[in-house]
């Protein structure tokens, strides 16, 4: 009897990784969590940066109003990534928010 | 969107868990926080040096001994001679430049003072505690992320509420629902007060060192660092060319007056002398305005500079000539600070930073009533450690101004003595509540043990000052006197508190087997 050496499909492990990104939540679990903290603090960052990079101005008037803000923009990204129905949603947030503040960065 | 009912039950479990992941930490930065609000009293009941009766408002007259102190001293140079005014937050007069080391004057008899680094080591280790700072390099920062999270359960925590009212709720008589309403009250009442200390304590944890992004973008991806762009814009000196030739000064006294008629909204705290005794001498006095004190905190002094030979006015900065960042920075300072505030400002504030403590303590108990029937050691021992933590920094920080008395002064390292002894004297509570089965005995014994550390503080600080209690009472020392009586009174809550635990039928819910006893 001949076996056949097993080879992991790459279909199987790309369709267990988008069952595990959209399959809706009802607790918050490691990834979630994780993602949402992590998420939240990259995108005040990345906000405060475009908001730097668009305030006219001398460099305190510029630099300051995006210190000021940062804990609570970390707290308003953190709601809203942590109000997201799968991991899908939050990933997407995370990486549309970042694509969005990098253009503002880079063409101001 | 997310359903209500998931909208609810993630709220609900991300503010137990950001609660308890900053729980203790928050505690520990409102606790020192709350007794740094009392920070210049403090100060001047650790130190002898500052041990005087004060004239009312601490008024003074250097006239006659100012030419001479400076030449002594050789502060009669080209650099700037900064002079703190005697006040509530420091009774000397203080003489300071630029690498040199600061100068103390009693404000009566003009003696120079020798303060040893020692003499605010309560103080001082007690702000550091507060900041996080005796941790290097992660301290302030992991306070600041803290801070964050304080935020973030203050929005959640108010949210959730909001959520909760719209059901139809029967309150039960548990202890569970009496933690969640004390929880609620207290937290629903602190939303202004965590607020504005959360996000002014994740401003000045992180925010200050960790800002480099912001300025890497504003400075079009030049420069990272933010006090090399900001400083020249914010924290401009005034720069006077300086003369040899030597010329008589009006008096300071006078210039003081002059200056008070020309600006009479300036509350002049400070000045600082520029080529005194030359012939271009300025001498500029620096305060807060009477009208608006938040604006012109610490971090944007007002000031009239004053021509030293003639009196004449040569520059003066008023709130509307400063910068508007330096406004919103000095109220942002202030509201966390309240740097000019008197007692009764910050008698108001401490009462709200131990609500806070409290908010805190109830939300812990509310997750150890829901551990409390699950079977397992963490809930037990979890709450030994958190027993440690949030009760045994209390005889530990008692144990502070009680070893800065007993000590010698000029007792070598007494800073790291003092330090290590706090740490050790934590830990000891920590291996205690693990060791002793009854949780009643060990809160019963923590208190009575601060209650004495504070009784022996301020009897050794009696007997090696010479100032009792009594003695401060008929000096008139009120500075002295108040801080005695407030830690006399503390003593006697704590144990008052420490006899109401042992008869409390609430504390033995939570005696469990003990580790020992195993599980």
């Amino acid at each position: 009897m001949v076996f056949q050496k097993w080879k992991p499909s790459r279909m199987t492990l790309f369709s267990k990784l988008h069952h595990f990104l959209r399959e809706p939540k009802t607790v918050i679990g490691w990834v979630h969590g994780t993602l949402t903290i992590v998420g939240a603090i990259a995108l005040a960052y990345a906000c405060g940066m475009s908001l730097s990079a668009l305030l006219k101005g001398d460099m305190a008037e510029r630099i300051f109003p995006s210190m000021f803000l940062f804990p609570l923009l970390v707290c308003c990204f953190g709601f809203w990534l942590l109000f997201s129905k799968n991991l899908l949603h939050v990933t997407l947030k995370i990486v549309l928010m970042i694509l969005l503040n990098a253009c503002i960065i880079a063409f101001v | 969107m997310i359903a209500k009912t998931v909208l609810f039950k993630y709220l609900y479990r991300s503010h137990t868990i950001i609660g308890l992941l900053v729980l203790f930490l928050f505690y520990l930065s409102t606790y020192f926080g709350t007794l740094t609000f009392f920070m210049p009293y403090l100060k001047v009941w650790e130190s002898p040096s500052r041990h005087f009766v004060p004239t009312f408002e601490h008024t003074f007259n250097i006239d006659s001994s100012l030419e001479s102190v400076l030449e002594q001293n050789h502060l009669l140079g080209a650099k700037p001679v900064e002079i703190t005014f005697p006040s509530f937050r420091d009774p000397l007069f203080k003489l300071s430049s630029e690498s040199q080391n600061s100068l103390y004057f009693h404000p009566q008899t003009h003696d120079v003072l020798n303060v040893a680094k020692g003499e605010n080591l309560v103080s001082t280790f007690f702000n550091e505690l507060h900041t996080g700072i005796v941790a290097p390099l992660i301290g302030m920062p992991v306070m600041g992320v803290a801070s964050m999270g304080v935020l973030f359960l203050t929005l959640g925590g108010f949210w959730l509420f909001l959520q909760k009212r719209k059901q139809t709720f029967t309150p039960k008589a548990t202890w569970r629902h009496t933690w969640l309403s004390w929880h609620k009250i207290t937290g629903l009442g602190l939303i202004p007060y965590a607020l504005i200390f959360a996000c002014t304590g994740a401003f000045l944890g992180l925010m200050l060192s960790f800002s480099h992004p912001f300025a890497w973008s504003a400075s079009s991806k030049e420069e990272s660092s933010m006090r090399k762009l900001v400083s020249p814009i914010l924290f401009v000196q005034p720069q006077y060319k300086s003369s040899e030739t030597k010329a008589p000064m009006l008096a300071f006294s006078k210039l003081q007056a002059l200056a008070q008629e020309e600006y009479p909204r300036l509350q002049i705290v400070g000045a600082t002398l520029y080529h005194y005794g030359k012939e271009g001498a300025k001498v500029r006095f620096r305060g807060f305005d009477k009208e608006n004190v938040a604006q012109s905190g610490r971090v944007n002094r007002l000031s009239i500079t004053l021509n030293g030979v003639d009196g004449s006015v040569v520059e003066k900065r008023a709130l509307e000539n400063t910068h508007s960042i330096s406004r919103a920075l000095s109220a942002f300072y202030y509201v966390h600070f309240v740097p000019d505030e008197t007692l009764g400002m910050r008698v108001i504030l401490a009462c709200f930073g131990a609500a806070l403590a409290f908010c805190l303590v109830s939300g812990y108990l509310l997750w150890a009533e829901k551990k409390l029937h699950q079977k397992g050691w963490l809930g037990d021992l979890s709450n030994r450690v958190s027993i440690a933590v949030l009760i045994g920094i209390i005889p530990s920080s008692a144990l502070v101004p009680f070893l800065q008395w007993i000590l010698a002064f000029d007792l070598f390292d007494k800073e790291i003595w003092v330090r290590g002894s706090f740490y050790a004297f934590w830990s000891f509570w920590l291996f205690y509540c693990v060791f002793e089965r009854s949780i009643v005995t060990i809160i019963a014994r923590m208190l009575k043990t601060s209650a004495w550390l504070l009784v022996l503080a301020v009897t050794f600080h009696g007997l090696k000052s010479g100032f009792f209690i009594w003695q401060s009472f008929a000096l008139g020392a009120w500075t002295l006197f108040s801080m005695d009586a407030l830690f006399l009174v503390s003593a006697l809550v704590l144990f008052l508190l420490a006899k109401k635990v042992e008869r409390a039928e609430l504390f033995y819910r939570y005696e469990r087997k003990g580790v020992f006893d195993g599980y």
